[in-house]
C-alpha cells in the first residue's frame, strides 16, 4: 500500500517512527518534504552503519524470493515494527521480529558480527522444562496479544483494550501454572 | 546538598574501583557485561510506559535476590541497591556513570522512564533494567581479572534464567534489541592505564592490533568517548559464532598480555634512555598538582596520570599508586561531590578538587 505524504498529496517515500515516551508516532513524507525535514536517504546513510542500507535493501528484494521474504513495509505481528522501522532506527522491536525478518536480518546480522550467522555458545537454562517450540509459539501469541492491546490503546478502544488484558492475565496465569506442573520432582 | 542514595563500593577507602589488582599497574579493571531480554514482552525502546514498569516491577525482586549476600554462588557482603533513573538526581546519575554502573544513555534519558540500576553492596556485579536491553548483567573486577569476571556474570545469568524466561532463539542465540550484541551477548572489556604508549605516540599500534584482533580501542566512557588520563577501554566488536571462552581468550591470551608488555617496555624505555625528559615531566605534573588553585578533572587525570607514571618508573618512592590511582576516581566530577558531600557548581569543583589533591598529595 502506498501512502500519501502527510504533507502533500505526492507518494511518500521516507516513513519516519518517531517513540517518544512509549508512543509510537509514524510520519509519511514525500522525497521533497523529507529533504525539508532533514531525513531521507541522504541523511540515514550519514548515520547508518556501512552498507546496512544496501543489506536490507537487497536483502528484502532480490536476494530472497519475494513469497518468503517480507518486503520494508510488512510488519512483525508481535510489535508492529516494519524492516523499515528497524533501518530508521536500528533496534529490533521484539524477539518475533528475529523471526519474521530472519532472511533479511541474516544479511544485517553476518554485516555486523563479521560473518557469523548463527550461536555458538551458551543456552540459557530453561526455567521451566516446556519444550522449546512450545515455549516459543506461547510467548509468540503473547507477543500478538500485548501488540493487539498497545493499537487499542492508541486507537482509544478501551472496550477491547480492558478484554484484551483481561484476556492476556488470563494467558499469563495459565503459562505460570503449566510452567509449574512440569517442574521436575526434588 | 546531593541526595543521599547509597552508592555501592567503598568510596572513602580502596574499593573495587579505586585500587589496584593483577597487573594493576597497567590493567586498572575487567568488564563483562552480558545482554539479556525477557520472552514475552516487546524490548524496552518498543514497549509501552505500563510494559516496561511492567518489567521493572518482574526484575526488581529476582534481581535484588541474585546481589544479596550468598547468592550467585558467592559470599557478597551487605544489602544489594536498587536506584531508580526516574528518580535519582542527576549528580548521583552521574556517579554511577563515572562508576561504570549505569551506561551513558541511561544517565541522559528522560525522568519519565521506568529504568533502575541493581547493584551488590561492593559494586562487583551489578543488573540494569530497561536499557536498551531488559536485562544487562555485569561484573567488574580490579586489575586483570576477565575470568573471575565472566564466572561471576555467567552465575549471575545461570540463577536468573532459573527464575526468569529469556528471549532465546536456536539460530540467533540470546535475542537483543540491536542485532550487534545477538548471539552470547557478552562484552568483555578492560580498562587499561597506557601514559608510557600515550607519551611515546604508540597508542596507533595498539588501535592496530586491536583492531586485527576484532577488537575496539575506546576512551574512557566506552564507544564515542576520548581517552582521559591515559585510560582506554579494549572491548570485542562481535558476539555471534564464537562461544564465550573463545571471546575471552582473544584478550587473555592475546592483546591484553601483549599491550601490558608493550607498556611495562615503553616506561622501562622511557626511564633508561629518555630520563630527563621523563624527570621534568613527572615533576611538572607533581608542581602543578601541589600548587595549582584551580584544577579542571580533564587536567587533573592528565597530570595523576604522568604521576603514577612516575610511581611506576621509580621516580617517586614514597608515592603509593593505589592512593593516586583512588585519586584519578575521586577527582571526576560526581565523586568528588560526593566525597566532599556537598553540591558544587563547576568553578567551586574546579577550587576544591584541586584542594583535595593537594591535601592528599601533602600526606603521600
Amino acid at each position: 500500500m502506498h501512502h500519501p505524504c502527510d504533507k502533500c498529496d505526492a507518494k511518500a517515500t521516507c516513513h519516519q517512527v518517531e517513540i517518544f515516551d512509549g508512543v509510537k508516532t509514524i510520519s509519511h513524507l514525500c522525497d521533497r518534504h523529507a529533504a525539508e525535514a532533514g531525513l531521507g536517504a541522504a541523511c540515514l546513510s550519514a548515520w547508518a552503519p556501512p552498507g546496512l542500507l544496501e543489506a536490507l535493501q537487497s536483502a528484502s528484494t532480490a536476494a530472497h524470493p519475494p513469497a518468503k521474504s517480507p518486503g520494508m513495509e510488512t510488519s512483525c505481528p508481535g510489535c508492529g515494527q516494519t524492516l523499515r522501522d528497524f533501518h530508521m532506527q536500528h533496534l529490533l522491536g521484539c524477539s518475533e521480529c528475529y523471526r519474521i525478518f530472519e532472511g533479511a536480518l541474516s544479511v544485517v546480522v553476518e554485516r555486523a558480527q563479521k560473518g557469523a550467522s548463527h550461536h555458538v555458545g551458551k543456552v540459557p537454562a530453561a526455567p521451566a522444562h516446556l519444550a522449546q517450540q512450545e515455549r516459543a509459539d506461547r510467548m509468540a501469541v503473547l507477543l500478538r496479544m500485548r501488540g493487539r492491546l498497545d493499537q487499542a490503546v492508541r486507537v482509544e478502544d478501551y472496550r477491547l483494550a480492558a478484554s484484551l488484558r483481561d484476556q492476556i492475565s488470563r494467558f499469563e496465569q495459565g503459562l505460570r501454572v503449566s510452567l509449574l506442573h512440569k517442574e521436575p520432582a526434588p | 546538598m546531593m541526595k543521599n542514595i547509597p552508592i555501592p563500593g567503598d568510596l572513602a577507602g580502596e574499593g573495587s574501583f579505586c585500587g589496584t589488582g593483577p597487573d594493576g599497574d597497567v590493567v586498572v579493571s575487567s568488564r563483562v557485561r552480558l545482554a539479556r531480554n525477557l520472552a514475552g514482552h516487546l524490548f524496552t525502546h518498543q514497549a509501552s510506559h505500563a510494559e516496561r514498569r511492567g518489567i521493572l516491577d518482574a526484575c526488581r525482586s529476582p534481581v535484588l535476590e541474585l546481589l544479596g549476600p550468598g547468592c550467585a554462588g558467592v559470599r557478597l557482603f551487605g544489602d544489594p541497591v536498587w536506584i531508580r533513573m526516574d528518580s535519582a538526581a542527576a549528580e548521583d546519575k552521574q556517579l554511577l556513570l563515572e562508576r561504570h554502573l549505569i551506561s551513558r544513555g541511561m544517565a541522559r534519558r528522560d525522568r519519565e522512564f521506568p529504568r533502575a540500576v541493581a547493584a551488590a553492596a561492593d559494586g562487583s556485579r551489578s543488573v540494569m533494567v530497561n536499557e536498551e536491553d531488559h536485562l544487562r548483567l555485569q561484573a567488574v573486577f580490579k586489575g586483570l581479572a576477565l575470568e573471575e569476571a565472566f564466572a561471576a556474570a555467567d552465575a549471575l545469568d545461570d540463577s536468573l534464567s532459573q527464575k526468569l524466561e529469556l528471549a532465546f532463539s536456536r539460530r540467533f542465540g540470546f535475542l537483543t534489541a540491536c542485532p550487534t550484541n545477538v548471539g552470547t551477548g557478552l562484552r568483555a572489556g578492560v580498562m587499561l592505564h597506557l601514559p608510557a604508549l600515550a607519551a611515546t605516540c604508540e597508542i596507533e599500534k595498539v588501535k592496530a592490533v586491536a583492531r586485527d584482533t576484532g577488537l575496539a580501542l575506546r576512551g574512557l566512557y566506552g564507544e564515542g568517548t576520548e581517552p582521559m588520563g591515559d585510560l582506554y577501554q579494549i572491548s570485542n566488536q562481535t558476539t555471534l559464532g564464537r562461544c564465550e571462552r573463545e571471546i575471552l581468550a582473544d584478550f587473555s591470551q592475546g592483546i591484553v598480555p601483549q599491550v601490558v608488555r608493550y607498556e611495562r617496555e615503553a616506561r622501562a624505555a622511557l626511564a633508561k634512555h629518555r630520563s630527563l625528559w621523563l624527570k621534568d615531566h613527572v615533576r611538572r605534573a607533581w608542581g602543578a598538582l601541589t600548587h595549582a588553585h584551580l584544577m579542571p578533572t580533564k587536567e587533573a587525570l592528565s597530570l595523576l596520570s604522568q604521576l603514577r607514571l612516575g610511581v611506576q618508573t621509580g621516580m617517586l618512592p614514597d608515592v603509593s599508586d593505589a592512593r593516586l590511582a583512588r585519586l584519578m576516581f575521586l577527582a571526576q566530577p560526581a565523586h568528588l561531590q560526593k566525597f566532599l558531600g556537598k553540591r558544587l557548581a563547576a568553578a567551586e569543583r574546579r577550587q576544591e578538587r584541586a584542594g583535595l589533591i593537594r591535601d592528599a598529595l601533602a600526606k603521600a
